[in-house]
């Protein structure tokens, strides 16, 4: 990737390749992120960025190849070391935009009300906190899913993967995305988004799948 | 441990909530305890003969309700996929959404079996019985059933195909179930045997369901 100050840790792909349904998506992919990087997977449809993203955050098994953190971490795997907020959003309409944030935080992230309180802050959700997730707007629903990502500890989940992160979302709510993927990796965290929009955030990297699937096809 | 309750509590506000179905197994169970008398005739002894099969029979498939959603719901929105990040085991997840779905279920069951019994022309003694009997018995037909959701969990209509698995696996549970309520009131064999091996089944199942759903779970992808 291109000139970063020194890295203390990398995420390292080596002759990724993935098959779906009988069907090879993409094979002997390389790449290296390293901290406070981010990367834009981008390509065209069914290329396989989301099953890459299902591949880093460790829900879905690699035909060949593997993912590693360098320097490697002996006591978590990569899926308790990252958060994927994935194309769907896993709301519960019964329950409130805080009742659900705090539930997610006590299943899956720990950590205090401070840290929920900030993140409803930073998605400004704080005057829907207490509204069902039934009566929110798919921009809402993505906030809410968007704001998981501040409830993970960036020590402890340093590599956010973000499925189409901009879908729905309006102008400021896409600047204030941006503003929590900047300070996460200005906190030593790295961001992966798989995208169609361009994303104005600063030193970008872009993959292109379908371009890496082209060059390899040629002979 | 904390995310393990965590996980219970949020199940349970989900299951009490508009739209969750925690009394739907209630007055399913209810509904045909109340049709059985209809269908027989006002034949009190044969009622209260067959009184004990007709609550296990009841309570076995009013079990099934809510089961085909124990894991597809979270399956369809990706709330699955974050679980699975937690530093929770997924047997302790399968466990959490089990104890959530008996707590909502099997015990609401048992504890209105007397109420039901009385429908059924019981004496009291198999009233108590039934209740005990469904108390540590329905947990074992909750564990069943979830190794029959978590196989369904990506199937659209899987309710049927759950039915279908898990019904056959639940007959010992009903078998020992109603020879329990039998045993309390008459019969050759005292109370304690059949309500032993009921307990025993639903220590066995406790085991295989949790890491066979478990295997399920991680099988979907």
């Amino acid at each position: 990737m291109n000139a970063a100050p020194p890295a203390p840790w990398q995420l390292i792909c080596a002759d990724l390749s993935c098959r779906r349904n009988e069907r090879t998506l993409f094979a002997g992919l390389s790449f290296r992120v390293g901290a406070g990087q981010a990367l834009a997977l981008t390509g065209p449809n069914g290329v396989g960025k989301t099953s890459l993203l299902r591949i880093l955050a460790g829900l879905l098994r690699p035909e060949g190849g593997t993912v590693a953190l360098d320097p490697p971490e002996a006591d978590l795997d990569l899926g308790h070391r990252s958060v994927l907020v994935g194309s769907r959003d896993p709301l519960k309409g019964a329950l409130s935009v805080r009742e659900l944030l705090a539930g997610w935080q006590a299943i899956v992230f720990g950590g205090g009300e401070d840290i929920l309180d900030a993140a409803l802050e930073a998605f400004d959700l704080m005057p829907l906190a207490n509204v069902p997730c039934a009566y929110l707007s798919s921009g809402q629903r993505r906030r809410v899913s968007l704001a998981r990502l501040l409830l993970a500890s960036p020590l402890r989940c340093p590599v956010w993967l973000l499925d189409e992160p901009t879908n729905a979302l309006d102008a400021g709510a896409r600047e204030k995305l941006a503003a929590a993927v900047a300070m996460h990796r200005a906190r030593g965290g790295l961001a992966i988004a798989a995208t169609h929009d361009p994303l104005d955030w600063p030193e970008l990297t872009m993959l292109d799948l379908g371009a890496h699937n082209a060059a390899r096809a040629r002979p | 441990m904390s995310a393990f309750f965590a996980l219970v509590k949020r199940d349970l506000a989900l299951a009490l909530r508009i739209g969750g179905g925690a009394s739907f197994a209630l007055v399913f169970f209810l509904m045909i305890v109340t049709l059985t008398p209809f269908a027989i005739g006002p034949d009190l002894n044969l009622l209260a003969r067959i009184a004990p099969a007709i609550l296990w029979i009841g309570a076995v498939l009013a079990t099934l309700i809510g089961l085909d959603r124990l894991f597809q719901a979270d399956a369809e929105d990706g709330t699955l996929d974050l679980i699975k990040a937690s530093p929770l085991p997924l047997e302790g997840v399968v466990l959490a959404k089990c104890l959530a779905h008996w707590l909502t279920t099997g015990l609401p069951l048992a504890l209105a079996a007397p109420l039901f019994g009385l429908l059924l022309a019981m004496e009291p003694a198999g009233m108590a019985a039934a209740s005990a009997s469904l108390l540590v018995g329905t947990p074992a037909l909750t564990f069943i059933g979830a190794v029959g959701a978590a196989l369904t969990a990506g199937i659209r209509r899987g309710g049927v195909l759950i039915a279908i698995m898990a019904l056959p696996l639940m007959i010992p549970v009903l078998i020992f179930g109603v020879a329990t309520c039998n045993a309390a009131t008459g019969g050759t064999v005292p109370f304690a045997t059949p309500f032993a091996i009921l307990c025993a089944l639903t220590l066995i199942f406790a085991v295989i369901g949790v890491i066979g759903a478990a295997a399920g779970l991680r099988q979907s992808d």
